[in-house]
């Protein structure tokens, strides 16, 4: 028989040392009693017992009343037991997860189209949609974002140009410069860098701004005082969108191409060279597609703004993590549009 | 003026309300009553649509409303709702959040006219002076008799309030619901009003319906409510007699 004495001085810092100690000690005996004459019940020396007593059941046992402090009845377990949970099957898994792509999907589809329908349907009926709320919107997607779209293409441009340069003027064909600013900046960079922009800029801001409305039960709100808000949030969005894009995209191409002639000019090519050359490139067929593909992002990635908005449920966090989800799909569902366009237009 | 029989509603496959059967009168002030979480603001939107119904039917004046009911629907310009987060549109001033149910049912009305009685509606609610500021800008008080006179401009048949005194102080709280009973007593419009708080409920129930386990655990008179045999009626009125102690 051997007595083991709980020491006094448990604490958060020795408790695990204590605990190995102990059941070492006991491991090694086949009898035991504690000693508990100096035991201060704090929570680390009470969690040591429940732990000594739990793996020692047959070795130790608590008196009575220090029993009934050191464990504790687990209230109502069955309300909070964790339904039993096998793993599912891989086929399961993968079957579920395509299925709730599929609802994704299948709902990411109808906010397309009911978004273009109730687009359409607003310039017969202006019910539902406040005054001057599309000015506003074009005011914050495109007047705004002006700064950024320019300096970034510009330099975008400037440093495709640059490398492109290095390696024309090796075959000594630097003064193809402005061709090749003007083609890779209408039919592909120029919308791409714009709709990227966008989404990180104005994508993420519905996202907020509307997920942060359905916290708030703004959305509930509406509809109950009779607004779709569907046509209330986003008709005003969509026809800003539509109108600034092609824009911002006109503004993009400029400045890269400015950032081809920069570097044209360090190569000692005349400016009238570059402008005439730069002229002959422009083809009207380039920028109808650039405008067409520009629009079209711009609707994805309102679409997905407020797929992800309307979708949020819960509280800020939920937002936050919208926000973040809703820039990444749509700037992956642009990137992947645009690989889609070069297939059917330039194959 | 409103009837609703043998509702059942939930979220998902989660049934949180079932079999509830009651009716409102026209003016009167019904008090939904009951402990967190029993369902008290499920109920509410069940009603108006937000968490469509399972099964049951509501009758509103007589006539029988069938849930999704398209926004479109006259039904919505016949409801004002108080929700619990005020839910004023955040980019518009309080006067433009009172105007907007005017300004997108009826584009053609005035916009003078419409400001005009926006301005009434805010004064009844003593804000007058606040229309031009922002949501953010106000009290949580401000904010919910804002949202009261938003949702009284239409002139609505019942107003719809979920926990209208939640995150209030009691005297903030006491002043919100005598002018709630004032203006119910004036316009003799029917209030269907979600809440647990006592005093509240002292001061502004004609009847009431208490909910606990997803059913209608009460349903009555204030007074016949104080006078009930059933436990879970007698320690709501009286938690600290009848609650064991923990
Ligand atoms: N959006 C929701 N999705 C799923 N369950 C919900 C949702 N809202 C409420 N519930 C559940 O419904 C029950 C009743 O909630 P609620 O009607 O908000 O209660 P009360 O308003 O009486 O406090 C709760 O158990 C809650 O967990
Ligand atoms: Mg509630």
């Amino acid at each position: 028989m051997k007595t083991v004495k709980i020491p006094s001085d448990i604490d958060f810092k020795n408790g695990d040392k204590i605990y190995l100690r102990l059941a070492e000690e006991i491991s090694q005996n086949d009898e035991v009693t504690f000693d508990l004459s100096e035991v201060k019940l704090n929570s680390v020396t009470k969690a040591v017992l429940r732990k000594l007593c739990n793996n020692f059941p047959e070795k130790v046992s608590l008196p009575d009343d220090i029993e009934k402090e050191v464990n504790y009845i687990r209230d109502d377990e069955s309300q909070f037991e964790e339904k039993e949970s096998v793993p599912p099957q891989f086929f399961i898994r993968v079957g579920e997860y395509v299925y709730a792509l599929y609802g994704k999907a299948i709902f990411f589809f109808v906010i397309m189209v009911d978004m273009i329908y109730y687009s359409f349907q607003f310039l017969f009926n202006k019910k539902f949609v406040l005054k001057h709320d599309t000015t506003r919107n074009a005011y914050y997607i495109g007047y705004k974002a002006i700064p950024i779209v320019f300096l970034l293409a510009f330099l975008i441009g400037f440093t495709i140009a640059l490398q492109a340069a290095i390696q024309l003027a090796k075959m000594g064909g630097q003064t193809y410069i402005a061709m090749m600013s003007t083609m890779i900046m209408t039919k592909e960079l120029g919308p791409l860098i714009t709709a990227i922009i966008v989404a990180g800029r104005t994508g993420s801001s519905i996202t907020a701004e509307i997920g942060t409305m359905v916290v708030m039960e703004e959305v509930d709100a509406l509809k109950t005082m009779g607004i779709k808000p569907f046509k209330f949030l986003l008709v005003p969005k969509f026809w800003a969108f539509t109108l600034v894009m092609p824009v911002l995209t006109m503004i993009a191409n400029i400045a890269g191409i400015t950032g081809g002639l920069i570097v044209s000019t360090i190569y000692n090519i005349p400016v009238n060279a570059f402008i005439t050359q730069m002229l002959d490139s422009l083809l009207m067929k380039d920028i109808f597609w650039g405008t067409v593909k520009s629009i079209s992002f711009a609707w994805v990635i309102l679409a997905v703004g407020s797929f992800k908005g309307l979708n949020v449920k819960g509280g800020a966090d939920a937002v936050g993590i919208a926000t973040t989800e809703s820039v990444v799909v749509s700037i992956f569902m642009v990137v992947a549009l645009d690989a889609i366009f070069s297939i059917i237009l330039y194959t | 003026m409103l009837r609703v029989e043998n509702l059942t509603a939930g979220y998902g496959e989660e049934i949180v309300l079932k079999d509830v059967s009651f009716s409102i009168e026209n003016g009167e002030r019904f008090v939904v009553l009951g402990e967190s979480g029993c369902g008290k603001s499920t109920l509410m939107k069940a009603i108006v649509g937000l968490v469509p119904p399972f099964s049951g039917d509501i009758f509103f004046k007589e006539s029988k409303i069938v849930h999704p009911l398209p926004e479109e629907s006259d039904f919505y310009q016949k409801i004002g709702i108080l929700y619990q987060s005020s839910a004023l549109i955040t980019s518009l001033t309080l006067e433009e959040n009172v105007m907007l149910p005017i300004t997108m049912h009826y584009p053609e009305f005035s916009l003078k006219t419409a400001k005009d009685i926006a301005g009434e509606k805010l004064a009844m609610v003593n804000l007058y002076k606040a229309k031009n500021k922002l949501p953010q800008e106000l009290s949580g008080g401000m904010k919910k008799r804002g949202a009261l006179a938003r949702a009284l401009v239409l002139d609505p048949d019942i107003i719809f309030f979920d926990e209208p005194q939640a995150g209030l102080d009691p005297v903030t709280a006491r002043e919100l619901d005598l002018l709630f009973i004032k203006l119910n007593e004036q316009f003799k419009t029917t209030y269907f009003i979600v809440t647990h708080e006592l005093l509240s409920i002292r001061r502004s129930a004609q009847k009431v319906l208490m909910l606990a386990d997803n059913k209608v655990l009460f349903s009555g008179t204030y007074e016949d409510a104080l006078k009930s045999d059933i436990y879970k009626v007698k320690r709501f009125f009286n938690v600290d007699k009848y609650s064991k102690d923990v």
